[in-house]
């Protein structure tokens, strides 16, 4: 038997409090920052993590999904419906080896079922909500089941964290405009030839560290190295490194800026036209760690020095034919608590 | 600690967007360089060369060398192309410099060419781009302006200070540059017109930036025990240094200081054998107005924050207390990418002989060139004293 140990749940902000996805939001990055707040902090052993996925998914995005966890998966498909999350989560429960995720997610930009839910499941003698499952079945989505199962369970589950925006979420309503118009990849590849060519296997290559912040400590020295590259950074040792994700979120603003009038990259253009300005961040993630990020979700200008910021992954830019992918800073205080 | 090579000669051509292909242009700078030397000298003296360019013009990327040597006139010599992004021309000197002194060769040729206008403008953002971090600072939509935007916003921060610090280096740059013929702007700025700007990075504006511009320089070095067969008046190159750094700026401890600009200036301050009060004038690697500031800074000649307060003062301009960029800097005089660090050891060149026309900085005695490739990630300072 498997136990219900965290669930992690992800509803579009965006700067109009909508609900809708923001353009550089799709399934896959609303899934991966689901699946990050179920998995972050709570390593699952033994590898492989089986994930059962619900819902439309960009095929093309499963291979990533080793990156988003950071280990080796096996990867199901279940129906998208309510009927299909029980059916998905009984079958979690039931016995096999190792950690399972079911993740569930609706990319319809409508309020209430836009969003993505992750439960992840670990051996245990009895899961404390195998029983409950199926009162929760309905004629909605499988988001909207887990977000009833919440409602129903959630806050008195115990041994059950429920983590992100399970009480963010309306779950009827009017269906707002989407916030901004979302420029999909054939259109912003227009004229991406003349841009930085990123060869698609050059992408990939560190993805660990632009996807999960994937670091090295050094037990010599302390010297936390980021990005990494085999070697100590302060000491040189290469034989004293443990492997060390660094905090996705909170991390401190030291540097901003806000690139417009021609002043972005070429792969950058079709954003820019499509959504104006936007905000970049130099921010500390742990000491002696930084990164650049760009901000989402957020108004141009809206973060400063001194401030904190989270992070997300999203779409970058579309080039050979398919999204980039990588994290970007959000504003505090547009996150919800966890 | 004496001198370690002479310049004796030296050519430029007009920066800005010109006509002419970097064929052309090379052509010019380097027979401006040879006709330059007081009791002449032939391209078939020359033992070696070094051409400096990013890209040449973009249609020449490989073996560009060989063809300085056909402009040139010196077919038959080893001929290498140095590539350090901006500060291509700081290290092609360096090396010319390394090969007089330690006797390899007695009459090297250095020239820098960039051809920037051909290029489409997405193409060119590409080119530029791609001398800095495309990992981690491209992916998130940062050209250069954007890197050395996060920099200038971080300056402000640290120093309390307004944009019209950042301001005041533009308009003084434009001031000297309205006086160099050379020069690809030659107008003057107000402050109004920079603040009003459009807004590439903020906190840096249009005003704020270097122009594209096409341009070649050339200088001709010799051993210094050898300058006086040349000319009366050479020009010495006394010291030398050079440093890099981690490419992306999120990297390094300090977005406000330059680790290879400090490490740079010392090397070059110890080999010269000289204090920094006896520099007479700087040229400085100003791409956007806040990297003027920092080199003031990371050269010894401010403490950090007072380079902002120097410049609102009057201080760097021409005829203040340590005139910083009398030909226009790469802000107003352009920023031919290779030829840059080159047209600073002309500029050093002309100025020591007296010889800077309008721009002319009064007994300059002794000067300091400062090259920087990218956002700090490689960079190199010259000394050099009047014959």
């Amino acid at each position: 038997m498997r136990e219900l140990l965290r669930a992690g749940a992800y509803c579009p902000g965006g700067t109009d409090g909508s609900h809708s996805p923001s353009p550089d939001e799709d399934t896959f990055t609303m899934a991966a920052t689901a699946i990050e707040r179920a998995v972050v902090g709570f390593p699952v052993d033994p590898f492989p993590l089986g994930i059962d996925l619900l819902g439309e998914f960009p095929p093309s995005m499963e291979w990533a999904l080793p990156a988003v966890v950071g280990a080796p998966v096996h990867l199901l498909r279940s129906a998208a419906s309510a009927r299909g999350l029980v059916d998905a989560l009984h079958r979690a429960t039931e016995g096999g080896d190792g950690a399972v995720l079911v993740v569930a997610m609706d990319g319809r930009p409508r309020f209430g079922n836009s969003g993505a839910v992750a439960f992840l499941f670990r051996e245990s003698d009895g899961g404390p909500l195998s029983g409950a499952f199926e009162e929760v079945l309905d004629e909605g989505s499988a988001v909207e089941a887990a977000f009833s199962l919440y409602h129903a369970h959630g806050a008195g589950t115990s041994g059950t964290r429920w983590v992100g925006d399970w009480d963010a979420v309306a779950r009827s309503g009017e269906v707002p405009a989407p916030s901004s118009t979302t420029v999909g990849p054939e259109r912003a590849t227009e004229g991406v030839s003349q841009g930085a060519y990123v060869p698609r296997a050059r992408y990939l290559e560190n993805l660990p560290s632009r996807w999960r912040f994937a670091a090295e400590r050094c037990t010599g020295c302390g010297t936390v190295s980021f990005p990494t590259r085999g070697k100590c950074r302060n000491c040189g040792r290469r034989d004293a490194l443990v492997p060390v994700d660094l905090p996705r979120d909170g991390a401190l603003v030291v540097a901003t800026t806000v690139i417009g009038a021609g002043g972005q990259p070429a792969e950058f253009d079709a954003q820019v036209e499509a959504q104006g300005p936007y905000e970049v961040v130099l921010a500390e993630l742990a000491p002696g760690a930084r990164v650049t990020l760009q901000l989402t979700d957020a108004v141009p200008g809206q973060v400063r020095i001194g401030d904190r910021v989270d992070t997300r992954l999203r779409r970058l830019y579309a080039m050979e034919g398919e999204w980039r992918y990588g994290r970007k800073a959000v504003p505090r205080a547009l996150t919800a608590p966890t | 600690m004496g001198h370690r090579a002479a310049i004796v000669g030296a050519g430029h051509t007009r920066f800005g967007a010109l006509n002419e292909g970097p064929r052309a242009l090379l052509r010019s700078a380097v027979d401006a360089a040879f006709a330059s030397v007081d009791r002449g000298a032939e391209p078939s003296d020359v033992e070696a060369a070094f051409l400096a360019t990013l890209g040449f013009g973009g249609w020449q990327i490989g073996n560009s060398a060989a063809v300085l040597g056909e402009e040139a006139g010196i077919t038959g010599v080893p001929a290498t192309r140095v590539e350090n992004a901006c500060a291509s021309g700081g290290f092609a000197l360096r090396a010319a410099v390394e090969a007089v002194a330690s006797g390899a060769s007695e009459l090297v040729l250095v020239a820098g060419v960039e051809k920037m206008t051909d290029v489409p403008n997405a193409r060119r953002r590409y080119w530029l781009g791609v001398s800095g971090d495309t990992e981690w600072e491209r992916l998130a939509g940062l050209t250069f302006a954007g890197v050395y935007g996060l920099i200038a916003s971080r300056y402000l921060y640290e120093h309390h200070l307004g944009p019209e610090a950042l301001a005041a280096v533009a308009v003084k740059n434009h001031e000297n540059g309205a006086l160099n013929p050379n020069a690809h702007f030659r107008k003057p700025v107000r402050p109004e017109q920079v603040a009003s700007a459009p807004r590439v990075a903020d906190p840096l504006g249009l005003y704020d930036c270097c122009p594209v511009s096409d341009g070649a320089a050339a200088v001709l070095v010799v051993p210094a025990d050898r300058a006086r067969r040349f000319t009366d008046t050479p020009v010495y190159v006394d010291g030398l240094g050079a440093s890099s750094d981690y490419l992306a700026v999120q990297e390094r401890p300090s977005l406000t200081q330059f680790a290879a600009s400090r490490r740079a200036a010392e090397q070059a301050f110890r080999s010269a054998g000289c204090e920094r009060s006896t520099v007479s004038f700087l040229e400085v690697h100003d791409c956007f107005t806040i990297a003027e500031l920092l080199a003031l800074e990371d050269l010894g000649f401010a403490a950090p924050g007072e380079a902002g307060r120097m410049t609102l003062a009057g201080d760097t301009r021409r005829t203040g207390r340590l005139p910083v960029n009398p030909d226009g800097g790469l802000k107003a005089k352009g920023h031919p990418i290779g030829a840059t660090g080159v047209g600073q050891a002309y500029e050093a060149f002309c100025q020591l002989r007296g010889a800077a026309g309008e721009r002319q900085v009064p007994g300059a005695s002794r000067a300091l060139t400062h090259n920087v490739g990218g956002a700090g990630a490689t960079a190199t300072v010259t000394i050099y004293a009047a014959g």
